[in-house]
């Protein structure tokens, strides 16, 4: 894990209809490739050591968002190498102003491993300034 | 007085005809120089691309300064749009190799054979995979597909008992589906050989009987140097340390291995220490013993000499090059010999793999190129 793993940029909360739904965070893959969504096996967010989990989270790379349940399938929509994805986590009221404890964990399969799935874990202190 | 015979009479012997068939040819005998050739793999750029230090073209410009003369490019990292280029980026891509005088050589593939959760890919499936990225090889001019090699078995049949091993795809039902294409994209599959796999292996001898039986040129080898591995990089132990293992704990782990202790013992023997995640993941089937040798299991450059002739693609693994000029890990100066007493001609790409820290790729690059130049010189 490194610095570049979490941006800094992008940490911030998220507003749909005046309302603050949730906050997002933007995450680079530590792999060497990008990979089919289709891989992805879970991921979780965790701030202030309060998780959120895969369900109460949306992946967001190339302008869409995917829940966990829809990228099962898609074997040729990718998550590019260079693209930082977009966590969008539900919470109401989103964070406070101030610096908090992230952690993002994710795992993907890859074909020639010996454990069915590899776990990418990042975390960092981040800045939300609103 | 010496018993010289003249050059005509003894050509006239038995002895002297038979000498004549051994003897090397005059052009031979010049000693020419080897007809390997130099490139880099963009792979040894990834720490570099991805802290945003280097562009693709930074690295194109990079490896023509330090006298690179091919490409091996990694599709699914730097093909934009991947797997549908435009066809202005392919455009772009050959000015950028006339730019900077740089051929393209080969392409990095991979197979996702675990692509679905729930099922696994049937021989034809993988071959259509596969051919999504000869599509894409040709519109590059790449002719060399480095392919997943000693990685089939792991890709086919883990973890045991899975939906995926549970199909029983073989690789060479694989390769009957894709022989075809390869005709038809006009591609050689380079079957990448990567640590800790052994030259005496069962695969290594069922992709030779698949190229002897089919009398095929379009599957080959890719040796990738870490093969040769003759020690352990260097402060392994203290990086294992670093990431939370306890020093007891990790010293008996790597003295274990160096004495030649059966993975699963190590484990067993960790466990009953109380190792934690860190420990346990070391001395598991990913740890300690996946991609280093201990001498029980190293193995001998002269043995890859068999293999050469069917060799079209060679993947210059290093991790750390000395100010010696020297790779720490890995006796290059006893493998390329053999490369070049087999007749090997094609390329050494320079597969960089060490600290991802900015800069160091180039730093890197440069003595790894001048260790390869003074090595093929020397020959």
């Amino acid at each position: 894990m490194a610095e570049w793993n979490i941006h800094d940029e992008g940490f911030k909360n998220v507003t749909q209809n005046g309302k603050i739904t949730g906050f997002q965070v933007k995450i680079q893959s530590s792999y060497y490739r990008g990979i089919a969504l289709s891989l992805i096996e879970d991921y979780e967010v965790t701030v202030d050591g309060e998780t959120f989990k895969q369900d109460q989270i949306k992946f967001g790379v190339g302008n869409r968002n995917y829940a966990l349940g829809e990228m099962e399938s898609l074997i040729d929509v990718r998550w590019p190498w260079l693209e930082p994805a977009v966590l969008m986590v539900n919470k109401p009221g989103g964070l406070k102003p101030g610096i908090h404890d992230v952690q993002v964990i994710y795992l993907y399969r890859v074909s020639y491993m010996e454990a069915r799935a590899t776990t990418a874990a990042f975390s960092k202190k981040l800045t939300l300034v609103m | 007085m010496t018993n010289e015979i003249t050059r005509k009479e003894f050509l006239q012997t038995i002895a002297g005809a038979a000498a004549v068939a051994a003897m090397p040819t005059l052009t031979s005998y010049a000693q020419p120089k080897p007809k390997i050739k130099l490139g880099v793999c963009t792979y040894s750029y990834n720490g570099d691309l991805q802290q945003r230090r280097m562009t693709f073209e930074d690295c194109v410009a990079d490896m023509a300064d330090l006298g690179a003369e091919g490409i091996e490019f990694l599709g699914e990292a730097l093909l934009p749009a991947y797997p549908n280029p435009s066809d202005q980026w392919i455009e772009s891509w050959f000015s950028l190799l006339d730019k900077y005088k740089i051929k393209p050589v080969a392409y990095t593939a991979f197979i996702d054979t675990r692509l679905y959760k729930n099922r696994a890919l049937s021989a034809q499936e993988i071959a259509g995979r596969m051919e999504i990225d000869l599509k894409i090889m040709k519109k590059m001019g790449l002719k060399i597909y480095r392919g997943l090699g000693s990685s089939w078995d792991h890709a086919l049949e883990l973890p045991p008992g899975s939906v995926w091993a549970k199909a029983g795809v073989k690789m060479e039902d694989v390769y009957d589906k894709v022989m075809p294409l390869l005709d038809k994209y006009d591609v050689t599959i380079a079957e990448e050989i990567h640590s800790p796999e052994q030259l005496s292996s069962d695969l290594m001898k069922r992709i030779m009987d698949y190229i002897l039986k089919n009398k095929t040129k379009r599957i080959g080898f890719c040796p990738d140097m870490g093969i040769f591995q003759f020690r352990m990089r260097r402060n392994a132990m203290e990086n294992s340390i670093a990431q939370g293992g306890r020093k007891n704990i990790i010293e008996f782990i790597y003295q274990s291995f160096e004495k030649n202790v059966p993975q699963e013992k190590i484990l067993a023997e960790v466990e009953k220490m109380g190792g934690n995640p860190v420990e346990l993941r070391l001395a598991g089937p990913s740890g300690i013993y996946h991609g280093n040798y201990n001498d029980a299991n190293r193995n001998k450059p002269e043995d890859y000499l068999k293999y050469v002739p069917y060799t079209y693609h060679v993947h210059g693994k290093f991790w750390e090059m000395t100010e010696e000029l020297k790779e720490y890990n890995i006796s290059y100066d006893k493998v390329i010999p053999v490369l070049i007493k087999g007749g090997y001609d094609g390329f050494i790409c320079s597969e960089y793999e060490g600290s991802r820290d900015v800069f160091q790729a180039s730093i890197q690059l440069r003595r790894h190129h001048c260790m390869l130049r003074r090595l093929l010189m020397q020959a």
